[in-house]
């Protein structure tokens, strides 16, 4: 089984730009220019590291050098032996999967970077949906277990006793339960009554109330299968997960 | 029953007394109250929960639903600080009637502050000065329940 990751909203789209000056300098010259330009401003561009310095001009004679931003050029370009200044629009983010390198690369050349997606999957999760899949009395239902598999906790939707029963609110009180225990201790004292470092595997998407509990909690990687039709909290949509107000933020994985 | 203003600060008052019962306990104080909106009857009182269950889902809202165990079509909910994204939600859940609430929680906020989850009419700004305080007077000393290091406080003038 396949799981995908949730990617933040609107990653696929334009990126936004921002203006640079490029110059352009003969091919000849070119080592002499990177040298004597990384000699003097090699921390200028630190936040645009995913930019590399050079593209080949569209003119064969001719290399393109990323310079500065419009508002030094009069301080810097007294040192270079330049024969052009063009004023050009490049993407003002790095991106962040490596999906998005056909739109990066209309603008300017990308560095390798390091995509901060996907993330790496849990290996047990198919295993655990599977457990979920092949349940033939009720599919509303959850699984949280840690890495090591010391905890794990299965738990149903409870709705016959008030519509704010999912299962994930009841899947935190029988964490809550464990940790009450005096036997396992352990696990209370490094992470308090949290869920830290934990996996939820889940039938349904979780709802808005679900995935702010899971926040509450600071839960780390969850995996949903079937998408919610109203109120899903970590979707295209609206994605709870990933929202900049909240203290925390968590991995989302689902089955396409 | 028409709910006037001196009833509403009654009610906010008595949630406050939860919210102060919280602190004793060293929680985070927040407190409601749920009243019946046809005679004005004290259902459920509750305060957060959440050092204490070990549960971190253990709002006060949430702590009063799990106990009444039914949906709350002719309640009326009392509470010191703007139910959370999760409260919010779950009071959709519940149906209940209305809200009312005192100080805005800027951080977490379900019912406009930060999303706008209520299909329930909500109101806010009652006694907000006396819900901010609590909070901010709990909050100075930083959270007993949390390790020295964790803590988030205010440094203090030297």
């Amino acid at each position: 089984m396949q799981f995908q990751q949730l990617m933040p909203i609107g990653y696929l789209k334009e990126p936004p730009l921002k203006r640079f000056v490029i110059a352009k300098i003969k091919r000849e010259n070119t080592e002499k220019c990177i040298k004597l330009y990384k000699q003097r401003y090699h921390q200028y561009f630190f936040q645009y590291d995913y930019l590399k310095l050079v593209k080949q001009s569209e003119e064969k004679e001719y290399v393109l050098m990323l310079f500065c931003f419009p508002e030094d050029l009069e301080k810097m370009k007294g040192d270079f032996e330049v024969d052009q200044f063009l004023e050009i629009e490049l993407p003002s983010i790095a991106p962040i999967h490596k999906d998005q390198k056909q739109f990066y690369n209309q603008y300017w050349n990308i560095l390798h970077p390091n995509y901060e997606y996907p993330n790496k999957q849990n290996k047990e999760a198919a295993q655990k949906m599977q457990q979920i899949l092949d349940t033939k009395i009720t599919r509303n239902k959850c699984i949280l277990y840690d890495e090591d598999n010391t905890i794990v906790i299965e738990a149903e939707d409870e709705t016959n006793i008030n519509n704010a029963r999912h299962c994930i609110m009841v899947v935190m009180e029988k964490l809550a339960l464990h940790n009450k225990n005096e036997n396992q201790k352990k696990h209370f004292n490094e992470t308090q009554y949290y869920a830290k470092d934990m996996i939820l595997v889940i039938y349904y998407e979780p709802c808005i109330m679900c995935a702010m509990a899971l926040i509450h909690s600071r839960i780390s990687q969850v995996y949903y299968y079937q998408k919610r039709v109203t109120d899903g909290g970590l979707n295209d949509q609206l994605q709870i997960n990933n929202m900049k107000q909240l203290n925390h933020k968590y991995l989302v994985f689902y089955q396409h | 029953m028409e709910l006037q203003k001196e009833d509403i600060l009654k009610y906010m008052k008595l949630a406050l007394e939860q919210a102060e019962i919280g602190r004793q306990n060293k929680e985070v104080p927040v407190g409601c109250v749920i009243v019946n909106r046809n005679n004005g009857e004290i259902i459920e009182k509750a305060h957060n929960n959440t050092n204490m269950s070990k549960n971190a889902t253990q709002h006060c809202e949430i702590v009063s639903i799990n106990r009444m165990s039914r949906d709350l079509e002719d309640c009326i909910l009392f509470v010191t600080c703007e139910p959370c994204i999760m409260c919010g939600q779950a009071l959709n859940y519940v149906k209940i009637h209305s809200v009312y609430y005192g100080c805005k929680n800027s951080r977490f906020g379900g019912n406009g502050t930060v999303l706008s989850l209520n299909k329930y009419p909500s109101f806010g700004g009652y006694l907000e000065y006396d819900c901010m305080k609590i909070l901010q007077d709990f909050y100075e000393d930083g959270n007993e329940n949390i390790e020295e290091q964790f803590r988030h406080r205010k440094k203090q003038k030297q």
